[in-house]
Order: C-alpha cells, then structure tokens, then sequence
C-alpha cells in the first residue's frame, strides 16, 4: 500500500479577483522510500498540493473535494491540534527560502531541538542534544557548530540545517519545497547529493516539488507534471523523459538545454497558462497545444494509463507527438564575429571594507571584487561571463560599462580609453551601452506605463524631435520586441505585464536608442522556462538584425552554453577560462570548469555520470589564497600529488593547446 | 493604432486617476468618511461663517448685561467677557485654524521633502550634514523655542506659521530620506542611473512620485498637530489678537476667569472646534497611511 495517496484533489484560493481553482482534481501516490518529482511551471498548484497534505495552506485556500490518505488515515477534516503531531513526526517540510525560515537570533543547534521538544516532551534536554548533534553531523555539518547562529552559515549550509530540522522528529516522508532554488550549481549538487544519501541511509519517503526538470529527473524515482491545477503526466522518471506522453511535457523537456547531448537551441512553449478563476472547458493545454483536436477543446481529458506504471491526461497519448520544428541545432541568428568592440585589460576592482578592522601589516583590509582580468568583446558576439554568485562576474560588467570605477587597468572602447572618461564622453557612452537587468519586476518603475518607460531613455539623450518622433520610435521597439500591439502595450503599467512581457519591455527599452552592446544581467532566470527560450531567441534575433553585441552574465552553464559564442568562467575576480561555448561546456580544461560541467543537472535520467562534487565554497574574496586562487579546493591537484606551483605560483590566463585561454598550471593534465 | 494616433497618458491624467481611486478607498474605509465628514463642517464654517456670520472683534457688548451671559435665545452659544456672540467667534476661529495648519504645514511638507530628498539621494558629507541639522531640529524643544521666537519677532499670524512650519518638518524630512534611501537601490533607478540621466531627472520623476504617497499621508497628521501647534501658542499668549482663533478665545478665556464664574459656554465650544478638526485630520491621516502604503493596506 502507497505511503501516501493524493486523490482528486481540489483547492481554492479566496481573492478579491474572484476564486482561483489553484488545484482541480490531482492526484498523486508515494510509495515507502520512494521519491516523487512534482514537475511545472509558477502557478500549476504543484506547491498547493504539496502543502496541503502537511495542512499548511495559507488561509484563504480552502480544499474543495478529494482525499488525502497517510497510511490509510484521511488527513482532510483533521484539528490542527491532530496536524501539528503529524507534520512533524511523520511528513515534515523543507521550506523554500532557506535565508528566511531560519530565525536569526536563536542558536542553530536550539532550532532544531525546538520540534523535538515540542513534539516529543519524554525527551530529556541531554538526550535533545545528542539528537541535534548527530542530525548535524548527518547533514554534514559538525556539532560544533550548532552553537552558532543562522548568519554565521552560508546560503547552502543554512539549506542543511532546514534539512536538519525536517529530519528531527523522525518522519517517513519529507516535502522539500524548492530545496535547491537559489543556490549554486556546486551547492545545488551537494544539497541534492545529501537528499540523495539521506533517503538511503533512513529509507525516507521524498515529495520534491521543482520547477526544474533536469534536477527532478536526476533525483527521483517518479514524477508527476502539473498543468494548471491538474496533473497532466505521471510516472516513473524514466518513462516520462524518454517517452513523454503528454505535449505539455514534451515541450518542457524541449525548453531545458542538455549539456551531455548535442548543442540545440532550445524551443519555448507559444501562449500563456489559462486563468484559473474561470472555469476550463476541456484540456487546460489545449490552446497552446500543436496538436490539439476539436474534442481536447470540450472535453477533460482523464489520467489513463498509457504504459506500464505512466499515466497522462492527454485524449491523444500516447501517440500525440508535438511539433519538435522549434528545436534548431545551434543558436539562430549567429554571426561570425569580427575584432574587438570592447578590451578590457587587467582590470581590478577593490572595494574596502567597512570597519577598524587592520591586516597584520597595518594596511585596510579590502575585497578584490575583480582581480585581474584581461579579455575583449567581439563586435557581434555573445559572449557569457559565467560563475557562483559572489565570483565578480557583475562586477566585471558593471566596470567594463563604467558603472563601477576601476581600481586599476584599462577599459578601451573602439580602439579608444575610456578607463576614465567623464562628463559628455560618459553620457555618449551610456548611449552605446545598454543594460537589462535581472528582474523584470523591479527593472521598471511601477509608476511609469510602458511607453514613459520606453521613451525615457530618447529624453535622456534628447533623441527624436517631437513627441510624436519618439512614440514613433517607442513603437518600433516594442514590435522589434515582439510586443504586439505596440499601440495596446504602451498604455499599460508594469504590473499588468507578464514576466516574460516585462523583459520584453525592459529590453524594448534597451535598444530604443539602437546601442552596440548590451550587457544582460541574468536576464532569463526569473521567468518559467516556456518563455526564457522565447527571451533568448528574441535577443538573438536582435543581434542579427540590428548587429548588437551581448555581455551575457549567468550563473547557469548550460543556458549559457546555448545562447553564447564564446564563455568566460569566472572564479573569485578572475577569469580561470575563456574559449569558445562548446569547447568550454563539452571539451573543459580548468579543474573547476571541469567540476561545474560535471555538476549541470540534465532534463535525462541516469545521465549523471561521474560528477565532480567540490566540497565546501568558495573563500571570500578579502582572503584570496595564495598560488592558484583555486588550489584549496582543486581535485586535479590532489590526483597530481599536490605539485608546489599550485600553491606557491597564482597561474596567468594563457593558451592551452588548442588555442583556449586556461589560468591552469596543468591545462593538459587528466584530460582524455 | 499607429503611432500618430496614441495619445499617451501623461501626468496629470494619471494624478487624476489615483485621486479618484484613492478617493475611493477613502470613503469607503469607515473612519476615513468620518473625517472627511467632520473636516466638510470645519470647512464649511471656515469658508462660509464668515459671510454669513460676520465676526467684529471691536463689536462689544453695550453694557455690563451682556458679559459672559449664558446661552440664550438672543445669543446661542451666550458671550464672552467683552459682550460678543461666542457662537461668531467660535466660527471665526476655524478659519484661522485652517490657515495656520495647513500653510504651516506646507512649509514644513516643501522643507522636509526637500531636505529628506537630498540627504537620502547624495551621498557623503552633504548628505550626512543635512541629516546632522535634521537632529538639531528634532532635539530642540519646540515650545520654548517658539515662545522664544514669538516674542523677539513679534505675535502676528504670519510669525505664528513661519514658526510651527519651520519646526515641524524634520519628522517629514527622517520619513522621506529613509524612503529614497530604499528607493535609491532599487533596481529600476539603477537602470535609469546607468542610462546616463542626471540626478535631477532620476529624483524628480523616479524618486519623487515614488515617495509621494507617503509624504501626503503623513502631511494630513502633520496639518493635525500644527492646528495643535497654533492652539498651544495662543492659548500660551503668544497669538495674534487681531486674528481670533480658538486658542486666543481660550487664552482670554481663561484671562478673564471664565471658567472661575462658570462660564463653561465661553470654553467648551472653542475646545470642540479644535477637538473635532484634529480630529478629523488624524482619522482621514490614518486612512490614506492605509490605502497609500500597501503593506498596511491588509490589515
């Protein structure tokens, strides 16, 4: 019998625009020690669902219809007295967020032992304490350092406590909302590494709910795809990813880059999710479906089986087969780039830090943001900074576009310094540089509509000669930025945009003065998949018609592999590799590129092979090690016996072999 | 639409907008509409008293028989210790109240947005220099200040305004900096900074809108406590006496021994005038705190 057994269930959330069916009818089973993806996108109720079986709904969700079986116990109707003892001592929940569940002003070790206190009052206070310590030790962490607090622990080692906490009272399944969301790709596979051994070594249960496809396919056994409130594809993990059934789950699939295949661009899905405060006639796809019929229109399609164990809620499976035209080998729009738009040589950025606090010499510490990085940019290419959070890679950009002033080094634009520039020569500068930001929902001011946002930067350098010019030229950007009609969008707010259409603008706004170089600042990580292709093919559709040239910052490999000719790993303010994509991401040569290819989660089960986990993260920039910046925690080094030069002599970016720059004193060393 | 034809919302359209919305909202709130109820008779009296009630100060009584007389059919609100109408001067007063609270209050909201503008968008010495003088102001107590003031510069309507406006404004000014200081790195300001705008543009039309909403809100609790302000001080003495508002009608009041002979006509009429227009200024101030702030709003 399944641990747990989800059926037909059915929530809606009370708001003021009318009731949202956030959950209609899904279904979901667990069995003991088994570990379940729920896969889609924001929106699809996979986080509803999860959360309601541990009663943790907000309050103005209320469940409808359906039952929820724990062991054979119905769990819907329970006092929230009965709930709290099952949360905790039989499913537990590993909280999205790991910076804010924790509270800052109590002990680590305290927060812990606060279920176990609650929930297991026969425990003595000593007996608390040898079950937080061996939890920490479980999850990697050592004792000690429960004695803590939360801001004495890194974003991942703070995940680990969370995990801690879910595992105190010792439960049979835990939910883990989003467990590695946020994180680096090296922090990602350590998380995922440690759920992994978890499950084995206790025999847990997992529900792991992730909007990420690849890193569902590389830790769970089955997985449940979910589509405006309904589970559209259920099954084991294998089953769903080399024979999806359903189309919305082939096209997901489609949009996620798989580093350990060929390089293909990936495809978006066309449309946008159905509104939920309005009931759906037939299949909630149906309207951005490629092959949809008349009857996917009119009729709920059930869950019926269409293998062995693989269920899917398609009137067309398993033979429906989306269009896969959308999946061109290589990025659009490439064009072969000519010499150096911008060269930036041996730049540094130190920023000092605050307080009395003095080096042994005497001297104010400082962090060297960027520390010493020497590259240029092709006139017409892309080129990817890529790196963990913290690396400098931002930084990098800003200076190179004089945002942030250098401490030292040069910046030269067409042949010309402009380490220096001021006044006038800024502002024209400004004019060629242009920047889209992350977040499209803090990029644009709320109180400005679409075409206020647009027409701004023409003000700010007096172009157009009229009103009427410049709407004529906000038009243009926002059909170039495929935002039709231009007329309808550009009376709008910010608020009343999509994500997706909310970048569009941003970058609308980006090439309203037709810049030559735009530096994209993680441009696509805050959307859902099925629109970052769309973004990606947007920007390079751009590129070949108006020859732009992109700075591309990301901290995700494989997007960057697809959208970028060229990539620069980053790794504590200083560039350790730099070549061309498919060299960089099929074909690494730096130890740490190395350990980061082997780490991208790919949307294909039983693809991991041979993974290079670091251990640890990276040492804060005010304390750079001496040597090879990267030597303490370099696996090559220690396959070569700790050469000397590794800590003794700091390795310049220089060719390797095939022409690839590589700041490795053993460019060659290992590889195949 | 083509391009020729799109009539872009501007300004003052979109100012319109939200005035109605957040007109909305108000009324609809109950305490909201209560302030905004009691504030229309203040208004009323303050606009239409005086024309239909016209108030003479040298109007005296003609004999003794006319001091301090109680409530009447011949005087509603009975008269004072020179033999006039309170009921006249009671309506009278909400005028001066009215100006003195609300051009007060506009020094100091101009001053304090100001001030709190800059200090919180430039960074550094002029910054932390202006926020140094805010704290001067915070610190030093306003009344013997005023007192001090009012008797070097002499008791007029104009020294009265100037002093509670020049003295009220570092709340707004702490209020406003703290704001842009969020505000400043937001994303959508640094997308403007690197566009190449110039400090002006970036605070006058990002910043500023931005911040507004919270300066009127706290701009009505501030006309509440300069209307205090100006009561304090004339009550004090330190009033015009050729303006008569409910202060000075307190102040002589009590000069006169009113409330000794019983004369509770003559001290709690002007007392509910100033009551009720606090009164109505704090609740439609606490209201719009609620519909302007959205954080607020859902509590």
């Amino acid at each position: 019998m399944a641990l747990l057994e989800v059926r037909d269930l059915t929530i809606r959330y009370r708001t003021t625009a009318g009731d949202i069916r956030a959950v209609d009818a899904a279904s979901l089973h667990v069995d003991a020690g088994e570990a379940v993806g729920l896969a889609g996108e924001s929106g699809c109720g996979k986080t509803t669902t999860a959360l309601a079986i541990p009663g943790l709904l907000p309050q103005n969700a209320s469940i409808v219809g359906g039952s929820i079986l724990l062991d054979g116990r119905e769990l819907i109707g329970r006092s929230e007295a009965e709930m709290e003892r099952i949360r905790w001592r039989e499913a537990s929940v590993v909280f999205q967020g790991a910076m804010n569940a924790l509270n800052p002003v109590q002990r680590v070790g305290q927060q812990i032992a606060e279920p176990i206190r609650l929930h297991e009052p026969e425990t003595s206070a000593r007996q608390a304490q040898v079950r937080v310590d061996e939890l920490l030790e479980r999850v990697g962490i050592p004792a000690s350092r429960g004695r803590e607090y939360p801001h004495e622990f890194s974003g991942g080692m703070r995940q680990r406590v969370m995990i801690a906490m879910a595992l105190a009272c010792r439960p049979r399944l835990i939910i883990a909302d989003e467990p590695v969301t946020a994180l680096d790709v090296m922090v990602q596979a350590q998380i995922l590494r440690l759920l992994k051994e978890l499950r084995e070594q206790l025999g847990l249960a997992m529900i792991l709910i992730s909007h990420d496809l690849s890193v569902i396919a590389e830790t769970c056994d089955r997985a449940v795809v979910m589509y405006a409130g309904r589970t559209a594809e259920s099954g084991d993990v294998r089953a769903i990813f080399r024979t999806p059934a359903h189309p919305y789950t082939q096209a997901l699939i489609r949009a996620f880059p798989n580093v350990r295949r060929e390089r293909a661009f990936v495809a978006g899905i066309p449309g946008y999710p159905p509104d939920l405060t309005a009931p759906i006639e037939g299949c909630a796809f149906a309207d951005r479906c490629s092959v949809a019929l008349g009857r996917c229109r009119t009729e709920i399609p059930a869950l019926r089986p269409v293998g062995a164990g693989h269920d899917a809620a398609c009137h067309l499976a398993p033979e429906a087969r989306s269009c896969d035209a959308a999946r061109t080998p290589g990025a659009p729009g490439r064009l072969a780039p000519e010499g150096p738009l911008v060269r930036v040589e041996d730049l540094r950025v130190e920023f000092p830090v605050r307080g009395r606090a003095r080096l042994p010499d005497g001297s104010k510490p400082v962090v060297h943001a960027v520390d010493g990085v020497s590259f240029d940019v092709r006139r017409g290419e892309v080129l990817a900074l890529v790196g963990e959070s913290g690396c400098g890679k931002t930084t990098i950009a800003k200076t190179m576009v004089r945002l942030i002033d250098p401490t030292s080094g040069r910046i030269e634009y067409r042949g010309s310094d402009i380490t220096r520039a001021r006044g006038g020569e800024l502002r024209r500068l400004r004019e060629r540089f242009q920047l889209v930001f992350q977040d499209p929902y803090e990029s644009l001011d709320p109180r400005q509509t679409v075409h206020e946002i647009v027409e701004e930067p023409l003000l700010i350098h007096g172009r157009g000669r009229d009103a009427a010019e410049r709407t004529r030229l906000v038009f243009a950007a926002l059909e170039g930025a495929g935002l039709h009609p231009a007329a309808e969008i550009a009376a709008r707010y910010p608020h009343h945009l999509s994500g997706g259409q909310r970048q569009r603008v941003a970058i609308a706004a980006a090439m309203v003065l037709e810049p030559e170089l735009i530096v994209a600042d993680e441009p696509v990580s805050m959307l859902d998949v099925s629109f970052r292709a769309e973004i990606l093919s947007l920007m390079l559709e751009l590129r070949a018609q108006r020859s732009f040239t992109y700075l591309f910052i990301t901290h995700d490999l494989s997007l960057a592999w697809i959208i970028a000719d060229r990539i620069a790993v980053v790794y504590l303010g200083r560039i350790v590799e730099l070549g061309a994509a498919d060299d960089v991401i099929q074909r690494p040569r730096h130890p740490y590129t190395r350990a980061l290819v082997s780490v991208i989660p790919v949307p294909e089960p039983g693809a991991e092979s041979d993974q290079i986990v670091l251990t640890g993260e990276a040492p804060s920039p005010s304390a750079v090690p001496a040597g090879c910046r990267f030597h303490p925690r370099c696996w090559l080094r220690r396959d070569l016996g700790d050469p000397e030069a590794c800590s003794t002599v700091d390795p310049s970016l220089v060719p390797a072999a095939d022409g690839r720059l590589v700041a490795c004193h053993f460019p060659e060393g290992g590889t195949a | 639409m083509t391009a020729e034809a799109f009539v872009p919302v501007r300004r003052a359209g979109r100012i319109g907008a939200a005035l109605r919305t957040n007109w909305g909202l108000l009324w609809s709130d109950p305490l909201g509409r209560t302030g905004v109820i009691l504030l229309a008779f203040v208004i009323a009296a303050a606009i239409l008293g005086p024309v239909l009630f016209p108030f003479d100060p040298k109007a005296v009584g003609e004999s003794a028989k006319d001091i301090l007389q109680p409530p009447s059919a011949q005087y509603p609100l009975g008269t004072d210790e020179l033999g006039r109408q309170v009921l006249w001067e009671v309506i009278a007063g909400a005028r001066t109240s009215l100006v003195v609270g609300l051009v007060a209050t506009a020094i100091s909201m101009i001053v304090g947005t100001f001030i709190g503008l800059t200090a919180g968008y430039s960074r550094g010495a002029l910054g932390e220099g202006l926020m140094r003088v805010t704290d001067f102001f915070l610190v030093i107590p306003t009344l013997p200040l005023t007192i001090v003031l009012a008797a070097v510069i002499g008791q007029s309507l104009g020294v009265i305004i100037l002093v509670i406006g020049l003295t009220s404004w570092p709340s707004t000014a702490r209020i406003v900096r703290s704001s842009v200081l969020t505000l400043r790195e937001r994303q959508f300001i640094q997308r403007i900074a690197s566009l190449g705008a110039r400090d002006r543009r970036i605070v006058g039309i990002h910043i500023l809108p931005n911040v507004l909403p919270l300066v009127i809100a706290n701009t009505i609790l501030v006309i509440a406590g300069s209307i205090l302000a100006e009561a304090t001080l004339a009550f004090l003495g330190l009033g015009d006496p050729v303006n008569v508002s409910w202060g000075t009608m307190l102040h002589f009041a009590f000069q006169s021994g009113a409330a000794g002979r019983g004369a509770w006509w003559y001290i709690i009429p002007p007392g509910i005038g100033i009551v009720v227009t606090v009164l109505a200024f704090t609740l439609i101030g606490h209201s719009l705190d609620r519909i302007l702030n959205p954080r607020l709003r859902s509590r």
